[in-house]
């Protein structure tokens, strides 16, 4: 089970922003750091389809994203920066329920599995509340739900902790923690991706540095020390 | 003075003086409504394909009550007559008030003001009914009076003429009807403080 | 930044907005008293030679029609076949002048400078407890904030096609129209936190 890419390059108006990529991404929980501009978040979204490479080819859990990102839903879930620009429907449950009927499930099953998942996760009181009267973390967590009820294999999540405060961060990381699925994660929080398996440094679309967190981690961080600059 | 009387009344409910904050608040929703003409149309359930910006217009007067969506929406064609390529097709300045539609343009604020009224008056009534005879009434009654009255000024037609080749327009704006009053129980069930009628 | 103002250097650039709008008005009603051929005709060339002195690009720009052709078309032909011809050229010609002169005025003035024409007609604002250069200062803001606006519609396309979400888009306005009016509390906050509305229409220009 694991993501592969082969000479991938990708431009934005006419700029490239991943050069000649190659990586074969096995481990379970991978994290991805880099300047803003190093072309992280755009290598996330080409593993799921939202974007798609200019050359090269990336497999991702034996499916294609070249194909397009509406066949790669079921098999990669993609959390976003910011939980208010992912939630879309007005309760819980029917946020949860959304992508389940686009899975080919009725209205009705839908709900229902959306109700049997809060169940599951003593969420169940959440069922019908409006999204908008949870907190930021709580927010971000229907977002994870969302995203894990669709049984994934492989969940991406950009940067998804930014607004909230650090009990709320290492909350939700033990919870990510216990999920089988392969999690590959763009965060600059240290703390968390310490423990992850490995660490790919992103810079100007090529791979700086690539291996265990100890490594590269001290390596960037030594880096942003010595040369702050604004990105 | 029917006028003096609608200030007073706008003094009254505290509308006006116009603070900062619902200034700020009627130009992001103007901006909204600007952003949502340069996006292209989507199909709704049957297909027809509706502008998002004409939701945003109809639900103006929902969101931000009748005289905030009122001016929301007036700020909105001003800046498209300032020269903004932001009606919905790309289109903007001066030239859209010369043509035949100007007067749906220009009948869009007080559309969205009798949208926001009439919806407001029928707080007893579940919001998706009153939604949607808010958005009948500001949004087909009074937009297409406003709409026809203007194609016949420009075309020279007469009112008979102008009212049956304007209806050609109708079976797409029933569904913006529906579309917009979907929409508004969906906010309000999402945050129910985002609507100001209620 | 997004107008439809053309970056040249006629003479049209360079009359004052108020003199081409006043231009445009009369020219209207005199379009709609004198009926006659020989009037709608040099005045419908004149225009067209308006346009083709701003060159290639002003040529381009009589393409802002291109929506309205088939109206054009249907209303021509109506009112040919069910009155007389004279009287579809003359509607015909009017709309298409009306329409072509009063674009010519977009192309050709600055936003500032149009706003410099109308800002006095706003001065009654004051009777309501409306500051006049506060329409200034929202159009500023609007012009600020689409294309943030844009952006997060953005997000949520990539959030809502990420889950497979379908062409029934139009659920996206909810979370749209939730965010702006959240969106709406931030900034008026961070406005207050910089002293409020500029108090003239200082530092913030709408041109860079």
């Amino acid at each position: 089970m694991s993501i592969s890419l082969k000479q991938v390059t990708l431009c934005r108006d006419q700029q490239p922003v991943l050069h000649n990529l190659t990586l074969d991404l096995t481990e379970q929980r991978i994290a991805l750091v880099g300047n803003n501009g190093s072309g992280k978040s755009s290598l996330a979204r080409l593993l799921n389809g939202l974007l798609q490479a200019d050359q090269g080819d990336i497999e991702v859990h034996r499916k294609f994203p070249a194909r397009g990102v509406a066949q790669m839903a079921d098999t990669v879930g993609f959390i976003f920066q910011n939980p208010d620009h992912q939630l879309i429907f007005p309760t819980v449950a029917e946020e949860l329920a959304f992508g389940l009927r686009n899975q080919g499930l009725s209205s009705k099953d839908s709900t229902l599995n959306a109700r049997q998942f809060l169940l599951d996760h003593n969420r169940i009181e959440w069922a019908d509340r409006p999204v908008h009267s949870l907190s930021e973390g709580q927010k971000q967590l229907v977002c994870i739900f969302s995203v894990l009820i669709l049984k994934p294999e492989l969940i991406i999540l950009d940067e998804p902790f930014s607004a909230l405060d650090l009990p709320t961060r290492m909350g939700l990381m033990k919870w990510l923690n216990q999920l089988p699925q392969q999690i590959l994660m763009i965060s600059h929080d240290f703390e968390f991706i310490r423990d992850f398996d490995r660490v790919i440094w992103l810079k100007d679309g090529h791979v700086h540095m690539d291996g265990p967190p100890k490594i590269v981690i001290d390596q960037y961080l030594a880096q942003c020390r010595e040369e702050p600059s604004i990105c | 003075m029917p006028w003096l009387h609608a200030v007073e009344y706008l003094e009254k409910i505290q509308e006006i003086p116009l603070n900062d904050k619902k200034l700020v608040q009627i130009s992001l929703y103007a901006a909204l409504i600007a952003a949502m003409g340069l996006v292209p149309p989507i199909p709704f359930a049957t297909g027809i394909p509706i502008t998002l910006q004409t939701l945003g217009v109809m639900l103006a007067g929902v969101m931000l009550g009748p005289w905030r969506g009122f001016l929301a929406v007036m700020l909105f064609v001003f800046v498209v007559a300032l020269g903004l390529p932001v009606l919905s097709g790309g289109r903007g300045g001066l030239g859209v008030f010369a043509g035949p539609t100007a007067g749906f343009i220009l009948g869009f604020p007080v559309a969205a003001l009798v949208t926001g009224l009439v919806a407001q008056l029928l707080g007893k009534l579940n919001l998706l009914v009153a939604a949607s005879i808010g958005a009948f009434v500001g949004g087909i009654l009074v937009l297409y009076l406003f709409g026809i009255t203007g194609f016949k000024l420009i075309t020279g037609r007469e009112w008979m003429e102008s009212i049956t080749i304007m209806m050609v327009y109708m079976p797409g704006d029933l569904v913006k009807v529906i579309a917009t009053a979907l929409i508004a129980q969906s906010v309000y069930r999402a945050m129910p403080s985002a609507v100001a009628i209620r | 930044m997004l107008s439809l103002y053309l970056p040249q250097q006629s003479w049209l650039h360079r009359l004052p907005a108020g003199l081409k709008l006043l231009t445009l008005a009369l020219t209207s009603i005199a379009l709609y008293q004198f009926q006659t051929m020989n009037f709608m005709v040099p005045v419908l060339i004149a225009t067209l030679a308006i346009y083709l002195s701003m060159g290639k690009t002003g040529l381009h720009q009589l393409k802002v029609i291109r929506p309205l052709i088939l109206l054009f078309v249907f209303l021509f032909l109506f009112q040919g076949l069910t009155q007389d011809w004279t009287g579809a050229f003359l509607l015909l010609g009017r709309m298409l002048i009306l329409i072509w002169l009063a674009h010519l005025i977009t192309l050709t003035t600055r936003i500032q400078q149009m706003l410099d024409v109308v800002t006095p007609l706003f001065s009654p604002l004051k009777w309501i407890g409306m500051r006049p250069d506060s329409v200034a200062f929202s159009v500023i803001l609007l012009i600020r904030f689409v294309p943030v606006l844009l952006l997060m519609l953005e997000q949520l396309q990539q959030a809502w096609q990420s889950r497979k979400g379908g062409r029934q888009q139009w659920k996206l306005a909810t979370p749209l129209l939730i965010n702006a009016i959240r969106m709406s509390d931030q900034v008026s906050d961070a406005l207050a936190a910089r002293g409020g509305i500029p108090r003239k229409n200082t530092g913030d220009t709408l041109e860079r």
